[in-house]
């Protein structure tokens, strides 16, 4: 056994002792965090993209903006078409509440590596040529036992294989949040164009 | 999460990584070693045949056409020129064809799940698709004085601190050149010191290098880029070269016992299969390839991983965009007036 991979190990069990789980040992789950978002309706609160890794001008996109408004692109061939749809602030608060309940507001790509390395020996990969996805999430106040932030913008980067490392790490929320995002976005694009072609 | 320091801890000791003249699978993503070497599914050390078996997933037999000549592909392991109909660089625009190629997605994408490979260009979320020599934290991208994506007279900056993910014939970092060298870590590398006089940086196998070079229609099935219209009727010097480095085995060395060659075997029976092939409805996906990588047990550094299927799965998977226009129909030997494929499937 080579000296790096002692290393590792002992990294390895130093991290399973210290952490318990998805939280450290004492922390309130996502699911207690309390958090408010802009009603501004010219402000963003969700926007998420996906771009094809394999074909060029092939893309989807949402933003979701305080009062509920959504607006949704989809790209083909290199030629956007242009959806709007409307939330109401219940449907709204769902949609935000469900994403802080997974953990996206405290999204860490670090630290689900390192999860990964502890329950399985090495981090997942990432599927090749799977779309390139980003989300962004905005908040104005965010809080989580001791964590408390304001004017939260945070970036997520999945890396395309979120409901296979669901399955994997079922108890880890945050992919469970991206499928649902996934799922979310898929359907408020299919509603968008049944209507429009209404 | 609050697990900083002990996780930066824990990535120092184990750097994520993603993709060998080409590039291998994964060497790109930070997982794994950058200087990652992925072999196929079944290949622990030991050499011999290392036997894939692939399998077509209920529902999908009328692909059974374009999967067996993509199998056939590998299988030759022949590197030609001139096999690239309609190639076109993510510098040149959107393609204007028809339909896509089934067997031409699924020679792509076997070659990441069932050989190992991955991508000869650079693709980064961050920066863009670009026909780069595969790189990885370049700040910026210098195409050189042919002015050439791709040719060896590129460079990055920073460099050093540029890491290079891809590699090439020591003798003339030609991506495209057919001849009898024996491809091992004599006459193969990835290090910008074994790079020939007047090189900066490994040439890649798009199709503007091949033309530079003096070759029509050439590029590496390993561009990461899918056209309409795009069709591949062969596998380059490239493809070839980077599958044969692996079958020098663990040892790197061409001629010793760890050396294997590969051959892939359609099945009917998935339960006993290493990789599945589906098509299945994905969104803007032309297809994609799931697979884990395992570490084989060696001397030393860690670099050496056999694809192995994800976490709770039971196989590598193909996966392929059934929402797309294929050319399905003359894979399968319609057109030809053979309907084999169809009358299995019915």
């Amino acid at each position: 056994m080579n000296i790096r991979k002692l290393l590792g190990i002992l990294a390895v069990l130093a991290l399973a002792i210290s952490v318990s789980g998805i939280h450290l040992p004492g922390e309130p789950p996502y699911t207690e965090a309390e958090f408010s978002y802009s009603t501004d309706p010219t402000r963003a609160i969700l926007h998420v993209t996906r771009v094809s890794a394999m074909l060029m001008g092939y893309s989807r996109s949402l933003t979701l903006f305080g009062d509920g408004k959504l607006k949704l692109v989809k790209e083909e061939k290199g030629e956007k078409s242009h959806f709007t749809r409307s939330l109401s602030q219940t449907e709204v608060d769902a949609l935000m509440r469900n994403l802080v309940d997974h953990g996206l507001a405290e999204w860490d790509q670090m630290a689900l590596y390192a999860l990964e390395i502890e329950r399985t020996g090495r981090g997942f990969p990432p599927p090749s040529d799977a779309s390139k996805v980003q989300i962004l999430i905005r908040l104005e106040e965010y809080s989580r036992g001791d964590l408390v932030l304001t004017d939260l913008t945070r970036r997520i980067v999945p890396r395309g294989a979120e409901s296979s490392y669901a399955r994997a790490l079922p108890d880890v929320p945050e992919y469970k949040g991206i499928v649902y995002l996934n799922d979310f976005f898929r359907s408020q694009l299919e509603l968008a164009e049944k209507e429009s072609a209404r | 999460m609050k697990r900083g320091a002990l996780t930066a801890f824990l990535l120092l000791l184990f750097p994520v990584s993603q993709a060998p003249g080409g590039t291998f699978s994964n060497s790109d993503t930070t997982l794994f070693e950058p200087f990652i070497v992925a072999h196929p599914p079944g290949y622990e050390g030991a050499g011999g045949v290392v036997q894939v078996d692939i399998c077509i997933s209920s529902g999908s037999a009328m692909v059974s056409g374009a999967v067996d000549q993509a199998i056939q592909t590998w299988n030759d392991l022949s590197a030609t020129t001139s096999n690239c109909d309609g190639c076109r660089l993510w510098e040149e625009g959107v393609g204007d064809g028809d339909f896509l190629y089934l067997n031409t997605v699924l020679v792509h994408e076997l070659g990441h799940c069932a050989m190992g490979l991955g991508h000869i260009n650079w693709n980064d979320p961050s920066a863009g698709n670009t026909s780069f020599t595969n790189s990885k934290e370049a700040d910026a991208i210098d195409d050189g004085p042919d002015g050439v994506r791709g040719t060896a007279d590129d460079f990055p900056s920073p460099l050093p601190g540029t890491r290079l993910l891809h590699w090439f014939r020591i003798s003339d970092n030609d991506p495209f050149v057919i001849d009898e060298t024996t491809i091992d870590i004599n006459t193969y590398s990835r290090r910008i010191v074994d790079l020939p006089p007047g090189s900066s940086w490994p040439a890649s196998g798009n199709r503007e290098v091949g033309e530079f070079l003096g070759l029509e229609s050439t590029q590496s099935v390993m561009y990461s880029r899918g056209v309409s219209g795009q069709r591949f009727t062969g596998l380059t010097a490239d493809d070839v070269n980077t599958v044969q480095f692996g079958m020098s085995g663990v040892d790197e060395l061409a001629g010793t016992a760890d050396d294997y060659t590969i051959s892939l075997v359609r099945v009917d029976d998935c339960a006993s299969a290493d990789i599945e092939i589906r098509f299945e409805s994905l969104e803007d996906e032309l297809g994609f390839c799931l697979a884990d990588l395992a570490p084989i047990p060696t001397m030393g550094t860690q670099i050496h991983y056999m694809a192995v299927p994800f976490p709770g799965d039971e196989r590598i998977v193909v996966a392929i965009n059934s929402i797309f226009r294929w050319d399905v129909i003359f894979a399968d030997g319609f057109e030809s007036g053979d309907l084999a494929a169809w009358t299995a499937s019915e």
